[in-house]
């Protein structure tokens, strides 16, 4: 079969959007067109971007082809503008539906006729509900850029982060309790008390942490470890010893879930803020002892004081509260 | 995009009509420790005619990370700290948003900004083109525990940009002071 070689005389013709010398279609024309027109379509189509709107009804095309060829099946990707969004009566998509912002005034590239007539005339036909079936991913038209959709989704995900705290009951603060004792169970800190500074524990003999990612460990004032410790940024601790007062490192209180302060000791336990507000905790009397539960919720802390019995070792106590001890894996089973 | 100097203001929404977002950056550099280091917390308060903060609940850092009017969010816990503010939102009682960093008041040791080799403050619309910017001076910051980087304040119907880099040797406890934080 020989393939001609003589260039088709109308070649210019099909490679361009539009029949040189047309009269520019009937602004009404458009959105009746859309309404009827019943196109396949399969691929990348490059919609025109001056807005004439493609009048294709019942459309089959296997490639670039002009807009108003009739009767054509589209392969291509449709690249909507807010004409080329008019035409959704019945069309199937098979392509990447790449959706554009309501049309900010494209600058003409052929000899078209004043766009602002046809414009006016796609928007009615873009806001109908469209009957077809798009496979692409045609999401829909957003007014936000992909840096400002990011911004608002951390938005919202920092407004919903603490909505808990919105929920609790009323609890006194540290101002207004000497002592947690079997009366004064629970204090709650502001969200500033909370995060400044270090929460100073004096007079405790041991305590266990848990992170929020479940990390737990345990430290004893003489110095003995167990389970899994918990660093920070600022390469410290997230709960340790210093000296014989234990930390609460509250820059990163976020990391943290809740810590268990025991003491063994015949003296009062106190507790004190970087703003130098203190509270107590009394010291073990008729076999019933003390510890103190710091538990975050939201971005504030709770101090609990929880009795139980003197003769209870502190693994019991872990285990009275669900405090199970992390182990790092060994460096052998690394890459198994 | 305008580079400042401290003590020098921009105008914002009178240069960009239409801006009612803005981001506002804030990020530093500082000597890499193997050791207990000091960290930098930033830090925004809402401001009344007074000059002082109008509650606490119209702070917003890492552990208050929306203001009670829901105007001003913090976005982003990395080097690059980032707190949004909506301007429409803002109540109209609010005349100035200060953005500020504190040495974090560590019990074992605090540190100081002796260690930030260097430091910046930017405003930036949400697409994050670049509105104006403050490279801070990072001499002699051997006793500094805090710095306000700038202020958003209002002037007339518009906002405003200031560069101001004041340091304060007392940390947080004396920017509370001066703004009527409660610690």
């Amino acid at each position: 079969m020989s393939v001609p070689t003589t260039p088709r005389p109308d070649i210019t013709w099909l490679r361009r959007r539009i029949r040189p010398g047309q009269a520019p279609a009937a602004p009404t024309a458009a959105p009746a067109a859309a309404q009827q027109g019943t196109s396949l379509s399969l691929g990348h189509t490059s919609a025109p971007e001056s807005t004439t709107p493609p009048a294709a009804p019942a459309s089959l095309s296997l490639g670039h082809t002009p807009a108003a060829a009739p009767a054509s099946l589209e392969l291509g990707r449709p690249a909507n503008s807010a004409a080329a969004a008019a035409p959704q009566g019945a069309s199937l998509s098979l392509g990447r539906t790449t959706t554009s912002a309501p049309a900010p005034a494209p600058a003409p590239q052929t000899t078209q006729a004043p766009q602002a007539p046809q414009a006016t005339q796609s928007a009615p036909a873009a806001a109908q509900p469209s009957a077809g079936l798009v496979l692409g991913g045609a999401a829909p038209a957003s007014p936000l850029s992909g840096r400002a959709r990011k911004l608002a989704q951390l938005r919202e995900k920092s407004q919903r982060e603490d909505h808990e705290v919105s929920l609790l009951f009323p609890a006194p603060g540290i101002a207004d309790v000497y002592e947690l004792n079997l009366t004064d169970r629970l204090l709650r800190l502001s969200p500033m008390q909370s995060s400044v500074g270090s929460l100073v524990v004096s007079g405790s003999t041991a305590v266990a942490w848990e992170s929020v990612r479940r990390v737990t460990g345990g430290q004893t004032v003489d110095g003995h470890k167990a389970g899994t410790a918990v660093m920070t940024a600022g390469n410290r601790p997230l709960v340790g010893y210093h000296g014989r007062d234990a930390l609460i490192t509250l820059r990163h209180v976020r990391s943290l879930r809740r810590a268990i302060f025991i003491n063994r000791s015949s003296s009062a336990m106190g507790v004190r803020l970087f703003s130098g507000q203190t509270v107590a905790l009394p010291p073990a009397a008729d076999g019933t002892q003390m510890v103190l539960l710091v538990h975050r919720v939201g971005n504030v802390l709770e101090l609990r004081a929880e009795p139980v019995p003197h003769s209870w070792p502190d693994v019991q106590v872990w285990q009275e509260f669900d405090f199970s001890m992390t182990h790092s894996a060994p460096v052998s089973s690394y890459g198994r | 995009m305008a580079t400042l100097v401290a003590g020098a203001n921009a105008a914002l929404t009178a240069e960009n009509p239409g801006l009612d977002h803005v981001v506002v950056g804030m990020g530093w550099d500082s000597i890499p420790s193997n050791g207990p280091q000091a960290e930098l917390v930033p830090f925004a308060l809402m401001c009344d005619a007074s000059g002082e903060a109008v509650s606490n609940d119209h702070l917003v850092f890492f552990n208050q990370l929306v203001s009670a009017d829901a105007s001003m969010t913090f976005v982003g816990d990395g080097d690059q700290e980032q707190i949004d503010v909506q301007l429409g939102l803002v109540p109209a009682e609010i005349t100035k948003i200060i953005f500020l960093a504190y040495v974090d008041p560590e019990f074992r040791g605090q540190g100081t900004f002796g260690s930030v080799r260097s430091a910046h403050i930017r405003v930036a619309t949400a697409e994050n083109r670049e509105l104006v910017r403050f490279n801070l001076g990072m001499d002699h910051l051997e006793s500094v525990t805090a710095m306000i980087f700038g202020e958003l304040y209002r002037h007339r119907d518009d906002w405003k940009f200031r560069a101001l880099g004041q340091g304060y040797s007392t940390g947080l406890a004396g920017v509370a002071k001066d703004f009527g934080i409660a610690l």
